[in-house]
């Protein structure tokens, strides 16, 4: 039936674009309430919040142990990123190749992918206990891998490496199945060797994906709380008090909501710059590839 | 259209608000006691009580005997029970949003501190102080003094204001602390039990030599359960304490440090390499299991090792009180869980009908048969049947006796930051176990501590 009335015409539009304002809404309202409850001083169980600008930033920049938590994060985000994509990248192009028995391999790849965090933690924290799998396989005695001050975030990365990694394999085996055969053939007609074609070939067609695969893990990695929780707490001491965990014991165990949110904040803002960075990587390499 | 408008707004929030679950408890339209002034039971008959529980071998013999309570009262009660650390955290989800679904929840003294001084909890002596919703028989100086004065307190930080005040929760079961030790590796090594902290240590390095396995297990997680058994209980007994009177924190003092250094020598020489990873639960299975020779932690434990469904240690297992401090005094901390009444709850007087009944004489008895050791009220733990179950745990009556009488009380003082304080204070040990000088992480842990205090306190 056609529209007559042209005010309803002009409305139409508007009324498709609800459910995406809704969800607009829905997804900013909780971020713009952190954002505030972060200049606040709200506690768990007080009856008045009262707003109090920067000072949690200021008392979390002039903290050691916030940037201890800043550094850890840090570099368990680019020590899980280095070890994935490098892990990843060999897997997928071991399982490239169209041999026998390759299509179960890919299958059983993402097993750790189908475990729920928690569980494969939990898994491996007996798996490292002084008594466990890990000690029997490598000959130490009684060594605590997830006690010991030094070895705790090296354990933690193992885990998150294991569980984890299957995930780039298959996002960048995807990428190799789908990348154009004619250069390829071109290559090997030359005589070109096989590192030599996967250095000019392979490396920089493979680069989109290889950066949209390390957006994701860099988002994901700093946000690691599942596996810390589950297996260190934080512990030994502070040596895998990453930020998100501390944030965790400073809201809902010590009910400081305040400083809480503004080290999220904090996080939100590193995510957000490091998601920038790697998109923009992620569209030059897109172009490079393509030739533009 | 306006108009209508505004109607149907009307409409919809007078729903929302009038359709919650049950009714509020208005104490003049309930009746609790008949014309004949006799107890009325069904005084709150068609509500609906929603309790949180914690995972628990009480909350396991509890809802077993829950559809009793519905009889009897007519009250309907829905329940979720959660491991604890999860259970903690919807609790405090639950209480700071004012939840009025939720209306009785397990908890502790130590930790009902920050939820009383937030108004979280309803004060009980509302009740207590008005005859007519105590019915005659209850016997509330049934329980152990000690578990009473240590649910009382009067919201003001310091030791002296535990035992004042009001009273939060009413305890459902008590846990002292001890050591529970491989009496036939002690006989092996030729060593009775440890009388004070030098003993203590030679003790576990004999255990350790005398079948080569580890001599000694304790909790070792960053969080406040670690400093609140077999530490803080040889803390105390040693003359330490964690504030001071006038809430400087203590836990530095040249006392305190002595003792924590012997306490991590210890562990560090004779205990699990994992130690910062032990929790409770983990020690309770490696000692059951036979791998450890003494477990310095709850009494109650011994339930687990005397039962040979989960133990491989039924029948070598002893137990002693806590070693003596320097001065040849023994404090054992104590704690106790409890139920309480979320103060946000609309149906209070229902609620107090199920704390009543679940901390009858006859219930706690019930639930103690079922493994809820130990009983808070001492003519539980006199039952006959009670006593049948306990009399074979060598040692075991003599010390939670001992325990319960003379030397068992809250070691911590009472202040709204416990948990933050406690977790703070955990991670010294890990970091001294980790090489860090006693002296430095404790210096550095009573700094932070101070601060986290006057946080929680500032106007």
């Amino acid at each position: 039936m056609p529209i007559k009335n042209s005010f309803s015409r002009r409305a139409v539009p508007y009324f498709f674009v609800l459910p995406a304002l809704f969800l607009t809404i829905g997804i900013l309202y909780p971020f713009i309430l952190s954002l505030y409850y972060s200049l606040t001083d709200y506690r768990l169980g007080s009856a008045a919040i009262e707003f109090i600008g920067f000072k949690n930033y200021l008392v979390i920049f002039s903290s050691a142990s916030f940037w201890r938590s800043l550094g850890l994060t840090a570099g368990y985000t680019a020590a899980s990123l280095v070890l994935q994509i490098g892990l990843g990248l060999a897997g997928a192009l071991l399982l490239n190749n169209d041999v026998k028995g390759i299509q179960v391999a890919r299958s059983l790849i993402i097993l750790p992918l189908m475990m729920p965090p928690v569980v494969a933690a939990l898994m491996w924290k007996v798996i490292m206990a002084p008594n466990g799998v890990l000690n029997y396989l490598t000959g130490l005695v009684q060594f605590s891998w997830l006690g010991t001050n030094t070895a705790a975030l090296p354990s933690l990365l193992i885990i998150d490496t294991w569980i984890y990694t299957p995930f780039v394999t298959v996002i960048l085996l995807a990428g190799l199945r789908s990348l154009p055969q004619e250069p390829y053939e071109a290559a090997v007609l030359d005589g070109g060797s096989p590192w030599f074609i996967f250095r000019t070939l392979t490396l920089p067609l493979l680069k989109p994906f290889i950066f949209i695969t390390a957006l994701f893990r860099t988002i994901d990695s700093l946000k690691t709380f599942d596996i810390i929780y589950a297996t260190t707490k934080g512990g030994p001491g502070s040596s895998t008090m990453l930020l998100q965990v501390k944030a965790y014991f400073e809201s809902f165990r010590h009910y400081s909501m305040g400083s809480a949110l503004s080290m999220m904040m904090v996080l939100w803002l590193v995510i957000f710059v490091m998601s920038r960075v790697l998109v923009g990587f992620w569209a030059r390499s897109s172009r490079q590839a393509l030739g533009r | 259209m306006n108009k209508s408008f505004h109607v149907c707004i009307c409409l919809v929030l007078s729903l929302t608000f009038s359709c919650g679950k049950g009714s509020d408890s208005v104490p003049s339209a309930v009746q609790i006691r008949t014309p004949q002034g006799a107890f009325n039971w069904e005084a709150c008959k068609g509500q609906s009580l929603y309790i949180s529980l914690n995972k628990h071998p009480y909350t396991e013999a509890l809802i077993l005997e829950i559809p009793e309570f519905e009889r009897l009262t007519g009250i309907k009660v829905d329940y979720n029970i959660l491991a604890e650390e999860e259970y903690f955290e919807k609790l405090v989800i639950n209480l700071s949003t004012r939840s009025r679904n939720l209306d009785i929840f397990m908890t502790g003294p130590q930790l009902n501190w920050g939820y009383i001084d937030s108004g979280w909890v309803e004060p009980l002596d509302t009740f207590l102080g008005d005859k007519a919703y105590l019915p005659e028989d209850y016997g509330i100086e049934d329980f152990y003094p000690s578990l009473l004065a240590a649910n009382r307190w009067n919201k003001i930080p310091g030791k002296s204001n535990l035992g004042r005040g009001n009273l939060w929760a009413v305890p459902i079961q008590v846990e002292t602390y001890i050591i529970a030790y491989r009496k036939d590796w002690a006989r092996k090594a030729n060593v009775s039990a440890p009388q004070n902290y030098r003993d203590f240590y030679a003790f576990a390095r004999e255990l350790n030599r005398a079948e080569q396995k580890r001599g000694i297990i304790a909790r070792g997680l960053g969080t406040w359960p670690t400093i609140n058994t077999g530490f803080i209980t040889g803390f105390s007994s040693y003359g330490c304490v964690d504030f001071d009177e006038d809430m400087k924190c203590r836990i530095n003092s040249p006392r305190a440090v002595e003792f924590t250094r012997l306490w991590i020598k210890t562990i560090k020489d004779f205990g699990p390499s994992d130690w910062p990873n032990i929790t409770w639960y983990d020690g309770k299975q490696k000692f059951s299991s036979g791998e450890f020779g003494m477990y310095p932690d709850c009494d109650f434990f011994a339930a687990s090792y005397e039962n040979p469904a989960k133990s491989n240690v039924v029948g070598r297992v002893a137990y002693a009180l806590p070693p003596a401090g320097p001065e040849n005094n023994i404090s054992s901390n104590l704690w106790s869980w409890c139920l309480a009444i979320n103060s946000s709850s609309p149906r209070k007087v229902a609620s107090w009908l199920f704390l009543l009944w679940a901390t009858s004489r006859d219930q706690l008895l019930a639930t103690a048969i079922r493994g809820n050791m130990n009983p808070t009220r001492k003519s539980v733990w006199e039952d006959p049947e009670v006593r049948n179950i306990t009399d074979n745990w060598v040692g075991y009556r003599e010390v939670v006796d001992k325990n319960l009488n003379a030397y068992a009380a809250v070691q911590w003082t009472p202040q709204k930051a416990f948990i933050a304080v406690g977790d703070r204070w955990a991670k010294a040990l890990q970091e001294i176990w980790s090489g860090k000088d006693a002296q430095r992480a404790l210096d550095e842990a009573a700094a932070e501590i101070e601060k986290i205090v006057a946080n929680a306190y500032k106007k």
